[in-house]
């Protein structure tokens, strides 16, 4: 008798527990994901992982986004600069059109559509690659060979993404300048004077490191999240899919989120800065 | 060798292991009989670190393995090796760079230095001959069938010399005659490597085949444990159903094979 009751006590602890597991959920996602992010680091200051695999990644997150990236923003250009110049033209105001794609570009649509793409194509393909690895018991399987996944799987990716996810924001920054250039000259036949000439003028270093520092974030949000999901991977083949749609999703709520508390916090510091000078 | 007590572990609300103890010598071959689901590569995972316990200890030679983490426990499994279900080949590489994988990852215990190129090659070949794969080094994994990638997942494992060899359902989902090859490698490897090999299976052929002890799981503790002929005999209902899937003892069979 006595031990079917403590039986019972503990299995209603355990429903209750898990009960309140289910509502902190979230919480706990977020812990959890902070943790893999502090293990990762951890693993890699004390013994950096191999340069070929970093060499590898880089050239999967940077190299081979380069397409992408180039169509997002050359056509974002193409349709900033032909919109403004048909909202503006009876109002006489054409001349702000290259000021306002390079501005657009730079601050926000540069950064959150490179994310975007990112996010499809390698986010993605990462969640699914480590899901896969994971219920295959390949991520075991390193394990029980000595090598630590933290620094052999994740580590390259997290450091790669963080270095070319500004390059590729950059990159795009300036095929949308381009592709808005192209279509104001040749299709509406503005000067290239009256397109380019604002542009030094009141375009600042701030608004480019936006675009940067932005880049820099979403890159460490996209992999972060896209591995974290991917290591969480439980349910064989349909769990895979199931995580690699969840963790698509979570990062475009992130990057969209963090959009707007960066470009709130970045000019507010930018203006206390400007104040001091 | 191994030295299992008071194992227990628990997975929501299903006790998985409770209380296990279990000694295994070195140079043997334990068969862990019982059916699916029972909790027997929970066990394994647990000796070779992949799992904590919620309780209990597990120490492999001097070393309380249940107690390390991190880089410490990395270490202490260097010497150890498992054979996945499925064999858990790295399907972005070839089978050579994954038979090669632990050699390039790792230095050499012995010399602490990293082993050379010429050697690796040589290794890698004659791990692949081992197991009846030669000539395979190119291929990718999902070019290879099930049994195929199962002997290369054995080859990953034998060139690196493991003391301890786990081996998961080895012989599962196997049509007959690959899975005797896959228990004349286990019986193979054991005399290869010296080493010391923990089976986990529902086979009985298979047991008997490649068994010095076996033992029975059940409510996640070692219900039976003794030497086969020993074993074969005990009443009790599951045993007596499992020696019933056999028609004749393999053990005769493996005489032939290796006297014969």
């Amino acid at each position: 008798m006595a031990i079917e009751n403590t039986n019972t006590n503990t299995n209603n602890n355990n429903s209750i527990r898990a009960k309140i597991l289910v509502r902190l959920r979230v919480i706990i996602a977020v812990g959890e994901w902070m943790t893999l992010i502090f293990n990762v680091a951890k693993a890699t200051v004390r013994r950096p992982p191999s340069v070929k695999l970093i060499l590898q990644q880089l050239y999967d997150i940077g190299v081979s986004s380069l397409p992408v990236c180039a169509i997002t923003g050359f056509s974002t250009g193409l349709v900033l600069a032909a919109q403004s110049i048909y909202q503006l033209s009876d109002k006489g105001l054409t001349s702000v059109t290259g000021l306002m794609v390079t501005k657009a570009m730079m601050t926000e649509l540069g950064p959150v559509l490179t994310a975007f793409m990112v996010t499809g194509r390698v986010g993605a393909a990462m969640t699914a690659e480590l899901g896969t690895m994971l219920v295959t018991e390949q991520v075991d399987a390193l394990q029980t060979m000595a090598v630590n996944p933290h620094r052999y799987l994740i580590a390259p990716r997290f450091l790669a993404g963080m270095f070319m996810m500004p390059l590729l924001t950059i990159f795009s920054i300036v095929m949308g300048i381009f592709g808005g250039y192209l279509i104001s000259v040749y299709y509406f036949g503005m000067s290239p004077n009256t397109y380019m000439d604002p542009i030094p003028q009141h375009v600042k270093y701030f608004d480019l490191m936006t675009g940067i520092i932005k880049g820099f974030i979403f890159g460490i949000l996209i992999l972060t999240i896209a591995c974290y999901k991917g290591m969480r991977t439980t349910g064989g083949a349909a769990g895979v899919g199931k995580t690699t749609t969840s963790a698509v999703v979570i990062t475009y709520c992130a990057i969209l989120l963090t959009n707007f508390f960066l470009t709130v916090a970045l000019n507010v510091l930018h203006d206390k800065i400007a104040g001091f000078l | 060798m191994i030295k299992i007590r008071d194992l227990w572990k628990r997975f929501g609300k299903l006790q998985v292991l409770a209380g296990m103890d279990l000694d295994i010598q070195e140079g043997e071959t334990l068969v862990i009989l019982g059916p699916s689901g029972i909790g027997k590569s929970v066990l394994l995972k647990h000796i070779i670190g992949l799992l904590k316990p919620d309780q209990g200890t597990i120490d492999v030679g001097t070393t309380r393995i249940t107690d390390l983490t991190g880089p410490d426990l990395f270490k202490a499994v260097q010497n150890m090796g498992m054979l996945f279900q499925g064999g858990a080949l790295f399907d972005s590489m070839n089978v050579e760079e994954n038979v090669a994988f632990y050699l390039r990852q790792h230095t050499d215990p012995e010399t602490g230095h990293k082993v050379g190129r010429t050697e690796i090659k040589e290794r890698v070949t004659h791990a692949l001959e081992v197991v009846g794969l030669p000539g395979t080094e190119k291929k990718m994994p999902s070019e290879l069938s099930g049994g195929m990638r199962k002997r290369a997942a054995l080859a990953r494992l034998i060139v690196y010399r493991p003391k301890i060899v786990l081996y998961d359902e080895p012989t599962t989902g196997l049509d007959p005659i690959i899975a005797m090859q896959i228990n004349e490698l286990i019986v193979k490897t054991k005399k290869e490597l010296k080493a010391t090999s923990i089976v986990v299976t529902h086979d009985m052929f298979s047991a008997l085949y490649v068994g010095d002890r076996l033992a029975l799981i059940r409510d996640g503790k070692i219900a039976q444990i003794a030497d086969p002929d020993t074993f074969i005999k005990i009443d009790d209902p599951l045993i007596k159903f499992l020696h019933y899937t056999i028609s004749e003892d393999p053990r005769a069979l493996k005489e032939k094979n290796h006297h014969g």
